[in-house]
C-alpha cells in the first residue's frame, strides 16, 4: 500500500519507493532517515485534505497526497522496546 | 605577512548543520553582532559571515546554508557542498568545522556528522537544544558523546544563553581540534544511521521519547477546526496591529514633525530656505519614519512566529489554498511577509524549491497591501469617508480601508494564477516541508533581525525617499513667477498655486492631464503621482505640498483635501470620483525603486521589474479609470 493510505494515527514501515518518484526526493527522505523497515507514522491531514503531516524518527515533515502515493509501505508496528529506530543490522564501526 | 595572508591564518570556520538546528542561534552567539550578510557570488543565496567574538585572534565564522545530507538539490544546499568540498565556486575551502547536532533530532543530526567526517577536516560539534534529551528521558553524558563520535562536543541551550561562552571559547581553539578517525570510507544513509543509532544508544541511555509537547501542541493547531480558526485569530492580531497599535506611534511622530515645522517657520524668515526645509525635508522624510513603529511591529510578529516554528504550520494550512492559484504554503509566508514590505517577501521566496512559483509569487508580492500604502490610504479616506456606523459597530472609514486590503490581496492571488495559467507554466512541484519542535522564541535572534530592518529602511528614508521629496520640491519652485504688483495682486493661496502651476513639476503634469483625465486627475494629482512612482510615501507629502499651498488658515490636510477649490475656476481641486480613482491606482501600481532593485537582484535582470511596473502600471490605469467613471455616474 501507499503512504497516502495510512489513516490517521496508523504507523507502517516503508518498503520502497516507486519509480515515478524524482531521485533528489528519495535521497532526501534516506537522509532523513526513511529507510527500509523504518516506521512512519500518519499524523494528520490539513482541514481541506491536502497535505498530510508525517513522522519519522522523531522528524515531522508533510507531503502532499500525489508524492505521499509514490511512497511504498506495509503496515506493521515499532520493533518494540525501541521508539524511533530502525532495527539496526549489523555494522557499528564507523 | 599580507593582509591577505594574515587573515587566512586566523582561519575561516564554517557552521555545518541541517535546517532548524538552532544554527543562527549558536552563530549570532558566536559573532555577536560583528557580522555581514551579503550573496554568494552570482546566485541568490545569502552568506553571512562574521568574525568570532573571543579571544585576540579571532576566526572568521561563516554560516552555511543548512544540509540534511552532503548531497545537494536546492541552491542553497548546492553552495554549501561546493564550500565543505572546496571547489572554490562559492568561496575558500574552511579551516575547520563546527557541526550542529540538533538534541531534538539527534540521529539525523549525527547521520549529517557522519558524512562531514568524512571531508577530513578538523571536526567539532555543539549539541543545541540540549535540554531536550533530558526532558525527553535521556542522560546528557558528554564526555561518551564525544568519545562515541569522535570529536569534542560543546552543550549549549541557545534560548537560555547556557553554554555559549564555553562554544565560543571551543571556536577559538580549532586549531587543537583533532582530524576525523574514521576506520570506513563513506557510508549509505542506513549505514548512518545505524551507527548514529548505537551511539544513542550508548552515550545517551535508552533512545530518545519523542517529544510529546510539540504533538500535543499540533493536535490543537493541526486541528481541522481549532487549526484554522486559530490561524484567523492570528491573522487578526496581525492585522489588527497595523489598524490600531501603530497609530498612537504614527500619531505622535507625525505630530513631532509638524511641530518641528512650525519651529522651522518661526525661526527662519519665510522663503525658499524655511520652504526646503519645512516641505521637502521635514514633511518628506517624517512621512516615512513615521510608519517605522508599525513595521517593526509587523516584523517582530512575523519573526516570533517563525521563531516558535508557527510559520511552517501555516504553510501547511494554506497549501490547499495557495494551490488553486497555482503556488503552495511556502509562498503564503511571502506574501505574508509582504504587507508590512515587499522587499523582505521578495527575498524570502528563496526557499520555494520551484522556479515557477517563486517567481510568480516575487512578481505578485507588491499588489499585497504594504505598510507605504496606508499613509495614502489613510489620507484619502480620512478626507472622504465620513466617519459613520455602517453595520453595528463597523464604521465607514474602517471598512472602506478592510476593502481596500482585501482588493489588493485578491489582486495578487488572481494574479498569481493567471501567470501560472499563462506566463509561468510548469508542473505542480511536490510540497514537502518540515514542521520543526515548537521551542520558545530566542527574543536575541528577533531583535537583531528587527535592528537590521530598521537600519535598512530609515537609511532607505534618508536617503531615495528625502532626495525625491527634496527634487519634487525643486521642481515645485522653479521656476519662479514674476511677483504681481499692484491692487489687482490675487491673494496668496492662489498666488502659491498659480506657482505651483508655472513650475517645471506644474508643466509635466499639466502635459499629463490628456492621459489621466480618464481617471479624473489634474495636473496637481498628477504631479504627485510622479514622485510617488519612486516611493508611495512621497505622495503624501507631496500633497501636503500642492494642496497646503492653497489652503487659508489652521491648515488639516485632509480638509484642504475636501474643500480645496481652485482659485480661479472654484471648482473642487480634488473632487470624490477623482479621490476613488486615487486610491485605486494606488492598490495596483507598482511605486517602489527598492522593489524594483530587489526584483531586479533576484531575478538577475531586468526583464521581470520591467514587466512588473508596467503591467501593474497598466492595472491601475485601468482600475483608476473604472472607478471614476463608476463613481461619476453613481454620484450623478
Amino acid at each position: 500500500m501507499s503512504l497516502a493510505e495510512l489513516h490517521d494515527g496508523q504507523t507502517a514501515l516503508l518498503e520502497g519507493y516507486e519509480p515515478g518518484l524524482p531521485a533528489p526526493w528519495r535521497r532526501r527522505f534516506e537522509d532523513l532517515g526513511l529507510l527500509p523497515d523504518t516506521p512512519v507514522r500518519r499524523v494528520r491531514r490539513a482541514p481541506l485534505g491536502d497535505p498530510i503531516a508525517f513522522e519519522v524518527r522523531g522528524t515531522f515533515f508533510c507531503l502532499r497526497r500525489a508524492q505521499a502515493r509514490l511512497v511504498r509501505v506495509r503496515l506493521g508496528r515499532r520493533a518494540p522496546g525501541r521508539s524511533s529506530q530502525s532495527p539496526a543490522r549489523g555494522c557499528r564501526g564507523a | 605577512m599580507t593582509p591577505a595572508a594574515a587573515e587566512r591564518e586566523l582561519g575561516l570556520l564554517a557552521l555545518v548543520g541541517t535546517p532548524n538546528s538552532g544554527k543562527t542561534t549558536l552563530f549570532n552567539a558566536l559573532t555577536g553582532l560583528r557580522q555581514k550578510v551579503a550573496n554568494y557570488p552570482g546566485v541568490t543565496v545569502e552568506k553571512k559571515e562574521g568574525r568570532l567574538a573571543f579571544g585576540d585572534r579571532p576566526p572568521r565564522v561563516v554560516d552555511l546554508p543548512g544540509l540534511y545530507g552532503l548531497e545537494a538539490h536546492t541552491p542553497e544546499e548546492i553552495v554549501a557542498e561546493d564550500v565543505l568540498r572546496g571547489r572554490g565556486r562559492f568561496g575558500e575551502r574552511p579551516s575547520a568545522l563546527l557541526v550542529v547536532l540538533d538534541g531534538s533530532a539527534l540521529e539525523r543530526s549525527m547521520a549529517l556528522l557522519r558524512s562531514v567526517l568524512d571531508l577530513g577536516l578538523p571536526t567539532a560539534a555543539v549539541l543545541t537544544m540540549a535540554d531536550e534529551i533530558k526532558a525527553r528521558g535521556g542522560r546528557l553524558d558528554i564526555e561518551a558523546l564525544s568519545r562515541e563520535l569522535g570529536v569534542r562536543v560543546v552543550p549549549v541551550v541557545g534560548h537560555k544563553g547556557i553554554g555559549l561562552e564555553e562554544a565560543r571559547a571551543l571556536a577559538a581553539g580549532w586549531r587543537t581540534w583533532p582530524l576525523p578517525a574514521l576506520t570506513k570510507g563513506p557510508l549509505g544513509p542506513a549505514e548512518r544511521y545505524a551507527w548514529a543509532g548505537g551511539i544513542v544508544e550508548r552515550a545517551l541511555g535508552a533512545a530518545l521519547r519523542e517529544d510529546s509537547r510539540s504533538q500535543r501542541i499540533d493536535r490543537w493547531v493541526l486541528h481541522p477546526v481549532a487549526g484554522p480558526a486559530l490561524f484567523l485569530a492570528l491573522m487578526t492580531v496581525f492585522f489588527q496591529s497595523i489598524f490600531t497599535w501603530a497609530k498612537p506611534a504614527m500619531d505622535g511622530l507625525t505630530r513631532l514633525t509638524d511641530a518641528l515645522g512650525g519651529a522651522v517657520e518661526r525661526a527662519l524668515p519665510p522663503g525658499l530656505a524655511a520652504s526646503l526645509l519645512k516641505d521637502g525635508v521635514l514633511h518628506g522624510a517624517g512621512a516615512v519614519l513615521a510608519f517605522l513603529p508599525q513595521i517593526l511591529i509587523l516584523f517582530f510578529m512575523l519573526l516570533l512566529l517563525e521563531d516558535i516554528g508557527y510559520l511552517a504550520r501555516a504553510a501547511f494550512l494554506m497549501d490547499r489554498i495557495m494551490g488553486w492559484a497555482g503556488l503552495q504554503g511556502r509562498c503564503f509566508v511571502a506574501l505574508l511577509s509582504s504587507y508590512a514590505c515587499a522587499v523582505p517577501g521578495i527575498l524570502s521566496t528563496r526557499g520555494i524549491p520551484s522556479p515557477e512559483d517563486r517567481l510568480a509569487t516575487m512578481l505578485v508580492a507588491p499588489l499585497m497591501t504594504c505598510s507605504a500604502r496606508l499613509p495614502v490610504y489613510a489620507l484619502l479616506i480620512g478626507a472622504f469617508v465620513p466617519d459613520r456606523a455602517v453595520l453595528g459597530p463597523l464604521r465607514a472609514p474602517g471598512l472602506a480601508l478592510l476593502s481596500l486590503y482585501l482588493l489588493g490581496s485578491f489582486s495578487a492571488f488572481g494574479a498569481a494564477w493567471l501567470l501560472r495559467r499563462t506566463l509561468l507554466t510548469g508542473d505542480i512541484t511536490p510540497f514537502y516541508i518540515e514542521l520543526p519542535p515548537y521551542r520558545f522564541p530566542t527574543l536575541g535572534n528577533i531583535a537583531v533581525a528587527m535592528l537590521d530592518r530598521a537600519r535598512i529602511f530609515v537609511r532607505r528614508a534618508g536617503t531615495v525617499i528625502l532626495g525625491v521629496s527634496v527634487f519634487t520640491w525643486v521642481l515645485l519652485n522653479v521656476p519662479r513667477l514674476a511677483p504681481a504688483s499692484g491692487d489687482a495682486a490675487p491673494p496668496a493661496a492662489a498666488r502659491a498655486d498659480r506657482q505651483m502651476r508655472y513650475s517645471l513639476a506644474g508643466r509635466v503634469g499639466a502635459a499629463l492631464e490628456p492621459v489621466f483625465r480618464p481617471l479624473g486627475f489634474d495636473w496637481r494629482i498628477n504631479v504627485a503621482l510622479l514622485g510617488s512612482l519612486v516611493a508611495r510615501e512621497v505622495a503624501v507629502s507631496t500633497l501636503g505640498q500642492i494642496y497646503g499651498a492653497t489652503a487659508e488658515g489652521g491648515w488639516d490636510l485632509r480638509q484642504a483635501l475636501r474643500d480645496g477649490r481652485d482659485p480661479e475656476t472654484g471648482r473642487p481641486l480634488m473632487p470624490l470620483p477623482a479621490a476613488l480613482a486615487l486610491l485605486a491606482f494606488f492598490v495596483y501600481a507598482l511605486q517602489c525603486v527598492s522593489t524594483l532593485a530587489v526584483l531586479r537582484r533576484e531575478t538577475n535582470g531586468w526583464r521581470w521589474p520591467a514587466f512588473a511596473f508596467s503591467a501593474m502600471l497598466a492595472c491601475g490605469w485601468v482600475a483608476g479609470a473604472l472607478t471614476h467613471w463608476a463613481a461619476a455616474a453613481l454620484l450623478r
